[in-house]
């Protein structure tokens, strides 16, 4: 049962991606970089290449077919968005071996909670196909922040700021709880039939 | 043909595509609006890094579009009909890179309206940059569709969207033993960037961006137009060509990428005495610089042979973004003419620090000697303050911030205190032996400060 709602989400090519996308960054980063941990932009930009990938398996390929199916969606939701969420956070954690430093644990854990929640979010109002749109961008806007600041500019930019900051964490929580509740609940939207074979 | 391209815009996802460039746009632009908002180059170049980000994402939306042809067969339908083949792309390529354009251009007109009604200067020259962008943003929108029709994955478009971000976020501003390499010519938006307002992209920097949008749109055309892997592989050849362009045509370092826009220097005075000049970029600076630069300058008054005149430093070459660039003096340095250096605090869109400045060291701040030695930095600000009547000195310097420690605050009213004690004409003395000593490029000038040496 487990396997096939595996593959019928496509899980487990979106997860090779997500692997080699860590992977590739883990090599630019060997590449090109000197010693010590992965610069800030990166920290923040590779949650979202690890996330990207994942966000297509958050919905099947014909929701109206899915709704026909006696099982309570919600808890696989929730359970399906969490897990996507830990993979990433297992990921960037596990690059440390291949020299790649994404951080502190608690700042991966909040950076990829918020982005996952911003995904979750994004999923339920636009659907999982163009909804990976939301991360990215959000992680780009991130990017380009500076940690420290005045509150709101912590807020703002709540994935530069340093491993403890509480802003940045109550920030994430918010995301991650809304994210969560919006895709558990709604799904997402529900396409047209015609829609259906186009898988998007 | 205009029917057909209507029919796309209404089937494609160019109007969300669209929204999302000027979403991008905007927040990006938009955060530092107090960085850009009196010169085009500055928001030539903040356009480009807002590029940065919208690359990414209309490639991802070519993407979309591409693989949505690809699993609907729109390709094989559009095959049946008795066109040209070029007039059966060119509906699609160009409602979702037209869209694109159009929203770029818009928001670079946007921009170059705030400049303008915020009284700051509009180079021309500056407008290409802009320009060259929108054609990139074409470029990348057919590579898009392209590659969506040729592997139709739904992991594509995010996996593309991502990707794309972190090569051009990443790779190119990595610096090796503190110097940037050829792969900084891969950054959208010039690396290094300006050194000071005045200076303007060079043509070898506008032609390396042309190669690229060159290399872009015609990778695009010819994924999109070709159904055989020859043409494929023409695709990737004229996508190496234009990032091969993009690193080799122009030389690394700012000297090569920047040049300085004469215009942009020109010098505009105040009305009134004593005179005040500033650059035409810091035109809408100039009430507020000419208050503060003529209460420093009262304040100088005191001393002998105190300067009548300020103006700002011009430099005449590029800058290489350290403190010292702003000593390097031009020829036409007038004797009685205090230098300084502007640049607004951009969180409140000001400077700060001008009256300080000038007062530093009895009008020594910056001077040829280079910058002032650690040890110096109390003895600077202790006569600084003394000039200005104030009881403390926090002194705020353009692109670096405040340049004292919060630490050193005590020693330097301690220090005030211990002047201020002295008999009137002993006080004047003092500073005036700090300030000659400064002249003179001495390194120590704490004990004039403390021990009263004359000149």
């Amino acid at each position: 049962m487990t396997g096939r709602y595996l593959r019928a989400r496509r899980v487990p090519a979106a997860l090779l991606t997500s692997v080699g996308a860590v992977g590739s960054v883990m090599a630019v980063w060997a590449l090109f970089a000197a010693e010590g941990p992965v610069f800030p932009v990166l920290t923040v930009l590779a949650v979202a290449l690890a996330l990207a990938p994942l966000m297509p398996t958050l919905a099947g390929n014909d929701a109206a077919l899915e709704a026909t199916a006696a099982l309570p969606w919600p808890p696989r939701r929730l359970a399906h968005l969490i897990a996507c969420g830990a993979v990433v956070t297992g990921l960037l954690y596990a690059a440390r071996l291949g020299g790649a430093d994404f951080g502190p644990a608690g700042q991966i854990v909040r950076n990829v909670a918020g982005l996952a929640g911003v995904a979750g979010l994004a999923a339920a109002l636009f659907g999982a196909g163009p909804g990976w749109q939301a991360p990215v961008v959000v992680a780009a806007v991130q990017a380009l922040g500076a940690p420290g600041g005045q509150a709101w500019r912590q807020v703002a930019y709540w994935m530069t700021q340093p491993a403890g900051n509480r802003p940045a964490a109550v920030t994430a929580v918010v995301l991650l709880l809304a994210g969560l509740t919006a895709y558990a609940v709604r799904g997402g939207p529900t396409p047209a039939a015609s829609e259906a074979p186009v898988g998007q | 043909m205009i029917a057909p391209i209507r029919t796309e815009l209404r089937r494609s996802n160019a109007r969300v595509t669209a929204l999302l460039v000027a979403a991008a746009t905007v927040l990006l632009v938009g955060n530092s609006y107090p960085y850009w908002r009196a010169s085009s180059a500055l928001a030539a170049q903040e356009l480009m890094v807002g590029l940065s980000l919208a690359v990414p994402l209309v490639l991802a939306c070519g993407a979309i579009l591409g693989r949505r042809e690809a699993r609907t067969r729109t390709v094989e339908l559009m095959a049946s009909t008795g066109r040209p083949r070029w007039q059966r792309f060119l509906p699609t390529t160009a409602a979702l890179g037209g869209t694109v354009t159009a929203t770029f251009l818009l928001a670079t007109a946007t921009l170059l309206v705030a400049v303008v009604a915020g009284d700051g200067y509009l180079g021309l020259h500056d407008v290409l940059m802009p320009l060259l962008g929108a054609l990139i943003l074409a470029g990348a929108t057919w590579i898009g569709i392209g590659a969506g029709r040729l592997w139709s994955s739904p992991i594509l478009p995010p996996l593309l969207g991502a990707g794309t971000l972190v090569l051009l976020f990443v790779v190119p501003p990595v610096r090796v033993d503190g110097r940037y390499g050829l792969r900084s010519n891969l950054t959208l938006a010039i690396t290094p960037g300006a050194a000071a307002p005045w200076e303007t992209p060079t043509t070898a920097a506008l032609l390396a961006r042309l190669a690229l949008a060159a290399g872009l749109i015609t990778a695009g055309l010819l994924l999109i137009a070709s159904r055989s892997w020859p043409g494929r592989a023409g695709a990737a050849a004229a996508l190496a060509a234009g990032l091969a362009g993009m690193a080799l045509i122009v030389p690394t370092g700012a000297a090569a990428k920047w040049r300085i826009d004469p215009a942009a220097q020109r010098p505009v005075c105040a009305d009134g005495l004593p005179q005040v000049c500033v650059t035409e970029v810091h035109r809408y600076l100039l009430p507020d610089v000419a208050s503060e630069a003529r209460r420093a300058l009262d304040a100088l008054a005191v001393l002998p042979g105190a300067p009548t005149r300020v103006a700002e430093v011009r430099l005449d070459t590029v800058g290489d973004h350290s403190e010292a660039q702003w000593r390097r003096f031009t020829p036409d340095d007038e004797p009685g003419t205090v230098y300084v250096a502007l640049g607004p605090d951009t969180s409140i869109g000001r400077d700060p620090g001008v009256a300080q400045r000038i007062v530093m060291g009895g009008g020594t701040y910056l001077s040829p000697c280079g910058p002032p030695a650690e040890n110096a930095q109390v003895p600077m600000s202790v006569t600084g303050a003394w000039l200005l009547g104030t009881d403390d000195f926090r002194v705020w310097l353009p692109t670096f911030g405040y340049w004292l420690s919060d630490e050193l605050q005590p020693e330097i009213r301690e220090r005030l205190r211990a002047l201020r004690a002295l008999p009137r004409a002993e006080q004047l003395a003092r500073v005036t032996a700090v300030r000659d000593a400064a002249r003179r490029c001495e390194p120590d000038l704490m004990t004039p400060l403390t021990a009263g040496t004359t000149p």
